[in-house]
């Protein structure tokens, strides 16, 4: 009986550190998602092309850029492990994903405090783990695209995925692709359709993505023009 | 380990332990129902209510919490709450008029309710997961989408949508564990502890969603609002009092299973005092 209250104790100062500055961020404006990354060891801190060149000749790697945005008032965020999240109403209804992926990432870690900001992790949609191709240096736009829709066609999360546009965009700069799709999440009675549109590009061993998903009933409409006030307001930091 | 080997006695540490747990699970008992801050003034204008289909899902728990559901129970669950609904709300003075489930818009505006009931329990309740958002706290702005015209197909101006799960252990979960007990004692503190969702037996939430898809009540009640509800009820009218059989009658043999009529109707008899609280002026 000690063993299983001492679980629950340890359990209890898990949540209780999870609402101490662990789980959900509520202030808005600039933001910035910084250059660590769970791929990266920890001594290596600039974030360039010129150190991405000097990383790959020593078969290390770079670390992504720093991105910075803006989030408007009434949205919340919080870094799921290397991901960015931000959603005004709850995951399940909208949310903004920023994520960098690189060329030989195979985990996307959900961070090291399991109940911190839990239905972040909740939401089952991932990039890494169902990738059927990987993503390369130097890939066009459009080829990442197709790397990003076979992930998520082959998510076991998504059902009945229909792509509705692919186009381009130019996003600090860069050009990168446009997709928008429809999808239901499997096994959910009770659950939504839901929208997502989705920009990527690559820069140097880096996949830059921003995903912007809605319940496709009421939601996507609402929010869609915050996404496109974030997308704009990105820049890539580091030289 | 808990050994009293730095010299505090055991006993102590275990209540002391105790103490801390009951604190961090119990918090601030807050209200069981959140509404939009128009809500008066869109209930004065709405004449006729409708009730979608009731989603109850039961499941039967058994050692370890281990939890399998069960279909049959469910449909049973759902005829017994939409039949307590239609009766406790007519006795009321807000008459309901039951819909079936084949109109696609309104089917749409149930599944997206799925996501807003989620959400709702997690970012606008202060529980043990800690995922309040202070924005929908202090506005509660929800909504299901425009159902105007689909409602008025059915010659109403807002729904009810009524959810819930039932947990029926069987004889082996009966058995009381340190677990069960704490539960108990956080609990009695005043807070329903929630960080451990699957040892909440009865679950029941409604919510009143007008034509634009306004979510303008919501209300969800455990199984202590649900006991609180029945005393305060007997208070208010000592003609209920007896109706409502359970701890307050000291039959233990009823247990919290919404497919027994009684239960049900204790559910919906509890959500109108709710609403009631909710639209007094």
């Amino acid at each position: 009986m000690r063993r299983v209250l001492a679980g629950i104790f340890a359990v209890v100062l898990l949540l209780e550190a999870a609402g101490c500055g662990l789980g959900w961020k509520h202030r808005a404006g600039a933001l910035v998602v910084p250059a660590s990354h769970s791929q990266v060891s920890g001594s290596r801190n600039a974030a360039s092309d010129v150190d991405a060149g000097a990383a790959a000749v020593a078969g290390e790697v770079a670390p992504p850029r720093p991105i910075l945005l803006t989030l408007p008032e009434g949205w919340n965020w919080v870094m799921r492990g290397d991901d960015f999240v931000a959603t005004r109403d709850g995951v399940f209804l909208q949310s903004i994903v920023v994520e960098r992926i690189h060329v030989g990432q195979s985990e996307q870690p959900s961070g090291a405090f399991p109940l911190a900001a839990l239905s972040s992790k909740q939401w089952p949609v991932r990039t890494v783990k169902n990738l059927r191709r990987r993503f390369a240096p130097r890939m066009s736009a459009g080829s990442a695209a197709e790397v990003v829709l076979e992930s998520r066609k082959s998510d076991p999360a998504v059902a009945g995925l229909e792509v509705r546009e692919v186009g381009t965009r130019t996003i600090a700069g860069i050009p990168a692709f446009k997709v928008v799709f429809d999808f239901r999440l499997k096994n959910s009675s009770g659950l939504p359709a839901y929208r997502s549109v989705c920009y990527g590009f690559m820069r140097g061993e880096w996949y830059y993505g921003f995903e912007y998903t809605a319940a496709a009933r009421h939601y996507f409409a609402k929010d869609a023009e915050t996404f496109d006030s974030v997308v704009r307001s990105v820049a890539l930091g580091g030289e | 380990s808990l050994a009293g080997d730095r010299g505090i006695p055991s006993s102590v540490r275990l209540i002391c332990l105790l103490a801390a747990l009951a604190a961090a699970t119990a918090g601030c008992a807050s209200p069981v129902y959140r509404k939009h801050p128009e809500l008066s003034r869109k209930t004065r204008a709405i004449r006729d209510m409708g009730l979608l289909p009731p989603a109850i899902a039961m499941y039967e728990e058994r050692f370890r919490f281990k939890l399998v559901p069960r279909e049959e129970w469910s449909r049973e669950a759902t005829d017994a709450v939409r039949k307590a609904f239609i009766e406790e709300m007519t006795a009321a003075g807000l008459p309901v008029a039951a819909i079936g489930g084949e109109d696609r818009e309104l089917s749409e505006m149930a599944e997206l309710f799925g996501a807003v009931d989620f959400s709702i329990g997690r970012h606008v309740y202060k529980d043990a997961l800690k995922e309040t958002f202070p924005g929908k706290v202090r506005a509660f702005d929800y909504s299901l989408g425009a159902a105007g015209e689909a409602m008025a197909r059915h010659g109403v101006d807002a729904v009810w949508i009524v959810t819930g799960a039932n947990l029926l252990p069987t004889a082996g979960t009966q058995v009381a564990d340190a677990v069960d007990v704490l539960m108990a004692i956080a609990g009695g503190l005043g807070g329903a502890p929630t960080f451990a969702p699957y040892l909440v037996k009865l679950e029941f939430r409604a919510a009143l969603i007008d034509g634009n898809g306004t979510v303008l009540f919501y209300c969800r009640l455990g199984e202590a609002d649900l006991w609180r509800a029945a005393q305060d009820i007997a208070r208010a009218d000592p003609s209920m009092a007896g109706q409502d059989p359970g701890r307050d009658v000291g039959d233990a043999s009823i247990r919290d299973d919404i497919r027994d009529p009684r239960i049900a109707r204790r559910c919906v008899r509890a959500l109108i005092s709710e609403f009631r609280k909710a639209t007094a002026p």
